[in-house]
């Protein structure tokens, strides 16, 4: 079963541009890059195998700072529109409950990370949280990606707890997707299996969106964890 | 066969549901109410989990299609006896659709049909709009909760795709919570089951014959 919908086109409006395939390296861009880059070069300390045991390695803190700065950016732009109260009610009711999911995740994202857990970018989310007809679109791209992002993940990460955590997070992502799409009228369920998705395509959308406005520093947040 | 999700509630929708008290209970139940037994760092459940190989995914593979066969069981009685209406005919056809689908992807999986089909007695679950509701509900969660317990123990060449069929199933269930007027994410964490919890859960439907 397919849809007509891809993330193309519920981006009529053009805050989702899809043209966004060359990245332009601003500060938006960098924004989940450097969180990663951050995450590889910080956990150095973490690569023998026997202390690793109850430490996160290099790629899960990469892996999981991405999706913090996705957390976070999901978080503040429905705690917004649940502040500015514009929205349908009902829009305003998804961004409520899923709101505080998404804040939820934050939490246990940087429970998982420990020390390794960065800050929030600051944010603007130039008028999305005010329009229900944007803002269902960005959250439809944004629910649907992140569940699709998760999935690549899954298959990539290193410990098997940091697996079992991404899945309970990736199945809660997928009911908002379905939800607000419902909210839409537009079908839950487009694809009998979902399809994974690239971080590359997760960094253009947020890119596209000029939602991040500052990038907080990474480095040297984190001192050895291990001197023997 | 159309897919498209009539923006009208049903007759049988209590409608939006979202009252101020519910909005207020839903905010509070959010982050509370996460897993018995394991939790991770960060408050998340943790299923059991075995040392993934080969032959722990021909097992685990086998014991979803079971899973799903209820599923598929229920959504193709409910679109053979064509008592439904309007949006949830739609979605009877649908979630059946995707499931038999899933069914056949996990088969085609471990290389072939088993031979033990389960076999149910959905009553008039597949009839009446307000059982075929509830018992749609509790049909998928219990599938999500299974198909997410078992990820951890799948090795890596399997998880993209089980994960496809759990983000489906999440979106089912999503779907039929907010046809249903109830809170479609009521918890920021989905907590997995095991096979055992899952078949006291499919016992507790009273589907099996």
């Amino acid at each position: 079963m397919e849809s007509k919908l891809t993330l193309e086109a519920v981006d009529h409006d053009g805050a989702i541009a899809e043209a966004l395939d060359e990245l332009t390296g601003g500060t938006r861009a960098d924004f989940l890059r450097k969180a990663v880059i951050g995450g590889a070069a910080t956990g150095a300390a973490l690569a023998t195998p026997a202390l690793a045991k109850e430490r996160n390695t290099k790629k899960d803190i990469a892996i999981l700072r991405f999706d913090l700065n996705l957390e976070y950016l999901q978080a503040a732009m429905y705690t917004e529109a649940e502040r500015l109260r514009q929205l349908k009610p009902r829009t305003l009711g998804w961004a409520h409950v899923v709101g505080a999911n998404e804040r939820g995740h934050v939490k246990a994202i940087r429970g998982l990370l420990g020390r390794d857990a960065v800050k929030s970018p600051k944010f603007n989310f130039r008028g999305v949280t005010e329009d229900d007809s944007v803002f269902t679109e960005t959250a439809v791209a944004f629910e649907d990606l992140t569940a699709a992002l998760l999935k690549t993940q899954a298959a990539q990460v290193d410990s098997r707890g940091v697996l079992a955590a991404l899945v309970s997070l990736h199945s809660v992502e997928a009911r908002h997707a379905a939800w607000i799409r419902h909210i839409a009228g537009i079908v839950p369920a487009a694809y009998a299996v979902d399809k994974p998705t690239s971080k590359a395509r997760v960094v253009r959308l947020v890119d596209s969106t000029n939602f991040v406005t500052s990038v907080p520093r990474t480095k040297g947040r984190r001192r050895p964890g291990y001197t023997g | 066969m159309s897919n498209r999700v009539t923006r009208r509630a049903i007759a049988e929708d209590p409608g939006p549901g979202l009252t101020r008290v519910q909005l207020v209970k839903w905010g509070a139940a959010a982050g509370g109410a996460m897993a018995a037994g394991g939790l991770l760092a960060g408050g998340l459940p943790m299923p059991a989990i075995s040392q993934p190989s080969p032959a722990q995914d021909r097992q685990v593979l086998e014991w979803l299609v079971q899973v799903q066969h209820l599923e598929a069981g229920f959504y193709t009685e409910a679109e053979r006896r064509g008592a439904l209406r309007g949006e949830l005919r739609e979605l009877s056809q649908l979630v059946g659709e995707q499931d038999r689908a899933h069914v056949a992807a996990l088969e085609r999986a471990v290389g072939g049909a088993g031979s033990n089909r389960p076999k149910f007695d959905f009553g008039d679950a597949t009839s009446d709009p307000q059982r075929f509701l509830a018992a749609a509900l509790e049909i998928e969660e219990l599938a999500l909760a299974a198909v997410n317990g078992q990820v951890p123990n799948l090795t890596k060449r399997r998880i993209v795709t089980v994960m496809g069929i759990a983000s489906v199933e999440a979106r089912h269930v999503g779907w039929v919570r907010d046809l249903a007027g109830r809170n479609p994410a009521p918890r920021p964490a989905d907590v997995p089951a095991t096979q055992d919890k899952t078949r006291a859960a499919i016992e507790a439907t009273g589907f099996t014959t």
